[in-house]
């Protein structure tokens, strides 16, 4: 790709992104239906799909899988893991944060090749 | 992908744990009601609770083997315990029967305070999750060019 603002990188970090949002949001049902009868915890994977998409040389390509936890579950069937849920939540969120810095980093690269070093900040 | 969904899916958590705590102080001011034996006792409240599944073409749909990721809790409905109770025999009460029997609601105290606790967790966990998707949220609001 020759587009500036879409390289491979700024595409897999986004991805990446979009992924982690994912994340976020199946840790946040699976907490929410902590007390649901017969509920089946959600696992979220992108992290291979991302890998096998960026090696494609195009990370837009990544797919987000959910499938159900196989943990044992309880009386009420449920098999939501609470630690191990708060522990997914707080790994996607600072993962985050490291592509938001890695994402201002690659903005701080194009900011200083079309304004030069002086006022990259 | 909606921007807030992970905290839309906490508030639903919220929301059902709510309810399930107003149900057992219903049941738990309601442990000692008496009526005479012609009457139902009063009937244990059961909250009942399903999970919201994901939206068609959502995160994750069509890729994994159980659909998209979902989006919360939803109650569905209170379910009434039996009205039988159980029948003591208590004579100097006005309610009492020819018998000297009444009919007092049989609540398990035990099992309503595992129930608090239970609704209680699930509340804060829910909090928990709100937290953690506004800190992400701060992340991504310090994307800066």
């Amino acid at each position: 790709m020759s587009d500036v603002f879409g390289d491979v990188a700024t595409s897999a970090i986004y991805q990446a992104m979009q992924g982690l949002w994912a994340e976020q949001q199946s840790a946040a049902n699976n907490i929410a239906n902590i007390n649901t009868p017969n509920f089946k915890a959600q696992d979220v994977d992108f992290e291979s799909s991302l890998a096998q998409a960026i090696a494609n040389g195009d990370p837009s390509q990544m797919q987000v899988t959910t499938t159900p936890s196989t943990a044992p579950a309880d009386q009420i069937g449920n098999n939501v893991d609470l630690a191990s849920e708060m522990i997914d939540s707080q790994k996607a969120g600072m993962q985050f944060q490291t592509m938001v810095d890695a994402m201002n980093a690659k903005f701080q690269l194009l900011s200083t090749a079309i304004n030069g070093p002086s006022s990259a900040g | 992908m909606g921007l807030f969904d992970p905290i839309s899916t906490a508030i639903t958590g919220v929301d059902a744990s709510e309810t399930w705590l107003n149900a057992v102080s219903d049941n738990i001011a309601n442990m000692n009601d008496v009526t005479s034996t012609s009457q139902g006792a009063y009937q244990e409240r059961y909250v009942e609770m399903q999970a919201v599944p994901g939206q068609a073409g959502g995160t994750g749909s069509g890729t994994g083997s159980d659909g998209a990721i979902g989006s919360g809790v939803a109650v569905t409905g209170i379910a009434l315990g039996s009205p039988q109770g159980v029948e003591e025999h208590d004579p100097t009460n006005p309610l009492a029967d020819k018998n000297g029997m009444v009919r007092a609601a049989n609540i398990d105290l035990g099992q309503q305070m595992t129930n608090m606790m239970l609704a209680q967790r699930g509340y804060e966990a829910n909090l928990a999750t709100i937290t953690q998707a506004e800190s992400a949220y701060q992340a991504a609001l310090g994307l800066q060019v």
